[in-house]
């Protein structure tokens, strides 16, 4: 064995003895591999980062496998095909979503130690609001380290508010604020066709647990482990969205996978709850009458949170260069990239602060603002199995095809045998 | 004269090397893509899989069991004929209406220029025809209401209302399809004798006996082809309902493939994702054998 191996191989242990990483020498020749989500603009961070990367170590080749988290569930199911046909990454991305998957498993390497010695990592943890880490532990774990995150916020149309004489929404703002503001910027042709909706109902699972978020309820219960939906406040939440649209008809018709902002950037609609991307998509279109405000509550002003983290998978061969590879995909650079390129939150503050990421819109504070006091979305280890029965159900009940009883009786026996079924 | 047996065998060792070689590729691609997945798809459905761990436990037909006491199983092989039905009628169909329409004198470069017109649907992927409809589908912003509001008439929920969903989805396969159905009947029928049809019209038929009584009788096993393909190819869709609806409202637009991936890659269980694949195989397999049986009676006929 070269002295070399045999050092790196010293670096493994050392992971068990709760030590730093030993340096690794700057000529060593080996492969890493890298799975990650698959945008233009994560793909030219990367490829900065591996730039970066080989300066220090120039004969280690990178390969990276990009996936689509568009939903998380495929994202996850490609994960298990390259782990099963035996092209496991070293390193990867997962969010909220897919932690208790991994970490259930034990599929990570446990990184409390490293962060509690390695003097980068102490810097990274520095600039990182201590509650994102939260969103990305498992049974006390932590396998993953934050890279960027995403909460759901109300766009508004400031131009309509101006129009409609409304003042932009307060901070405190409740549910009943929503529906008087929405009515007022609901606006009707001759015949009585809406011809702008005050406010459209989130079609995805995450920005829609807001809804129960705000009303001190979820889908789960607090554990993640069993049906919540019986809990009369969630049933409450459900049919306030039921009223929106059939009701008061502020909202149109729910349509699944739909955020709203395609009829907001197309003045159809004043108000809808999205995710910071939206923030390039609307400046990307030149839309600059809008500005956000935290979601409206009923019972608890609550914000949403997930994380995207950064981890090491057991089966990687370079554990000591894996970890410099994951720091170098952590580092300032590829956060100030993530807040210039304006299609996430960063997970340091200092990137949230940057002048491109807070140009547009006027209160961009509120997003990392959040932060703080934001509740991860619960994600058991068969979260894409509860989001399928969840949306098919509450899809049913919004559009007007299935009663609430009918609906949260769904539900409920659905979400029941799915977790009966799940090995903890 | 003939040749001693000798020389035969030693002939015919060569030439069936020859021939094995020659199917080689094809029978590697049938065992590759065909064979070893149904394999594999017999195995998983009698046991339960852990994708990560790849720990596998026989657990008999508890799979099956399992789908088949899921109501939303029964439901999507419910909608799946229901859309087989719809879809088979409504591609066929308009096939064989436009191409009748085609099939008389017209100048060349009109006759090509529709017969494309009509095809390039079939051209366009599946995934950005069904994008582009749903937005034309949209209950309360899309193009279709707004029209049909506009002269009075208070737009369906398109994807939205569970009696219409179906419906909707076999309307934009429809469009997309019926050209490539079309295609082929006009094909068949310009390949039945003038002979035939123009006996028939000394005879006083009009457009419509000539029609059924000449023209259908000779191309009924084009037609029974035709329906076959669009029958095989209704029991796989995925793409479009996935795209368009998933599934919903509720259960409403659920079909059996779109069952066996929840099955697959939400709930995680290979066992009962294949279980289903299965079910839908003997179910393919049942139908098809039918047809077959029924077309070879009526070509006799």
């Amino acid at each position: 064995m070269k002295r070399r191996d045999f050092a790196i191989g010293l670096a493994g242990l050392a992971v068990s003895g709760g030590a730093a990483y030993a340096a690794v020498p700057a000529d060593i020749k080996a492969t890493l591999k890298l799975f990650r989500p698959a945008t233009d603009a994560d793909i030219s961070e990367v490829n900065h980062a591996i730039a970066r990367f080989k300066t220090r170590f120039p004969n280690v080749e990178i390969k990276v496998q990009y996936v689509s988290p568009n939903p998380w569930g495929e994202y996850i199911n490609q994960f298990m095909n390259a782990m099963s046909s035996g092209e496991s990454p070293d390193v990867l991305n997962i969010a909220t979503e897919g932690v208790a998957t991994l970490v259930g498993r034990n599929i990570l390497h446990d990184l409390s130690d490293i962060l509690a010695t390695d003097p980068d990592a102490k810097e990274l943890l520095a600039d990182v609001e201590p509650n994102l880490l939260n969103a990305l532990r498992y049974n006390g774990k932590l396998d993953l380290l934050p890279t960027e995150w995403n909460t759901a916020v109300v766009f508004y149309n400031t131009d309509m508010f101006a129009e409609a004489g409304l003042a932009p929404p307060a901070a405190n703002w409740t549910w009943d604020d929503l529906l008087a503001t929405a009515q007022k910027l609901t606006k009707r042709d001759a015949a009585g066709n809406v011809t702008q909706f005050g406010y459209v109902i989130p079609g995805g699972q995450f920005a829609l647990t807001t809804w129960f978020q705000t009303n001190d309820t979820d889908r789960l219960t607090p554990d993640g482990r069993k049906s919540n939906v019986r809990d009369p406040k969630f049933r409450e939440s459900l049919v306030f969205l039921h009223d929106l649209i059939h009701k008061y008809k502020v909202s149109p018709t729910f349509a699944l996978n739909d955020y709203g902002y395609a009829p907001f950037a197309a003045r159809q609609a004043a108000m809808f709850t999205g995710l910071h991307p939206m923030v390039r998509i609307l400046r990307d279109a030149k839309f600059t009458s809008a500005d956000v405000q935290v979601v409206p509550y009923r019972r608890k002003q609550v914000n949403i949170c997930g994380v995207m983290g950064l981890g090491m998978t057991r089966t990687t061969k370079n554990p000591a260069l894996a970890w410099e590879f994951m720091k170098v995909l952590m580092d300032k650079d590829i956060e100030n990239e993530i807040a210039n390129n304006v299609r996430s939150i960063p997970a340091r503050r200092s990137a949230a602060e940057l002048p491109a990421w807070t140009a547009f819109p006027q209160h961009w504070a509120l997003f990392y603002g959040a932060a703080a006091k934001a509740k991860p979305l619960t994600a058991p280890p068969n979260f894409a199995q509860v989001e399928q029965i969840m949306m098919r159900n509450i899809d049913a009940y919004l559009t007007g095809n299935q009663e609430i009883d009918a609906a949260i009786d769904g539900m409920d026996r659905d979400l029941s045998q799915a977790m009966s079924r799940v090995k903890w | 004269m003939a040749r001693p047996d000798r020389n035969r065998q030693a002939l015919r060792a060569p030439e069936a090397r020859a021939g094995w070689l020659f199917a080689a590729p094809a029978f590697l691609l049938y065992t590759t893509f065909l064979l070893v997945p149904v394999i594999a798809a017999l195995v998983f459905s009698v046991t339960e899989v852990d994708r990560f761990t790849w720990q596998t436990d026989f657990v008999g037909l508890d799979n099956f069991r399992y789908i088949w006491s899921d109501p939303h199983f029964w439901r999507s092989f419910l909608n799946t004929f229901e859309f087989i039905a719809l879809a088979v009628t409504g591609n066929v169909g308009c096939g064989l209406l436009v191409a009748l329409l085609l099939d008389r004198s017209m100048p060349r470069v009109l006759l090509y220029f529709l017969r494309f017109a009509y095809f390039m649907p079939v051209l366009v992927a599946a995934a950005l025809v069904s994008l582009v409809w749903k937005f034309l589908y949209s209950t309360d912003l899309g193009i279709l209401n707004y029209y049909l509001r506009l002269v009075g008439i208070a737009g369906p929920g398109w994807l939205s209302d569970g009696r219409v969903a179906m419906f909707s989805i076999v309307l934009m396969d429809v469009w997309k399809h019926f050209g490539f159905f079309m295609i082929i009947l006009l094909a068949a029928l310009q390949g039945v004798p003038r002979a035939l049809i123009e006996s028939a019209s000394l005879d006083g038929a009009g457009p419509f006996q000539a029609f059924w009584h000449v023209k259908l009788p000779t191309i009924a096993p084009v037609v029974l082809f035709c329906i076959t393909y669009a029958t095989i190819g209704g029991l796989q869709v995925f793409d479009s309902v996935r795209i368009l609806t998933n599934g919903g409202p509720g259960d409403a637009t659920r079909v059996l493939v779109l069952y066996m991936y929840e099955e697959t890659f939400g709930a995680q269980n290979l066992g009962t994702g294949s279980a289903a694949a299965l079910t839908l195989l003997v179910v393919i397999v049942v139908v098809t054998a039918l047809q077959f049986a029924f077309a070879n009676r009526v070509t006799r006929e």
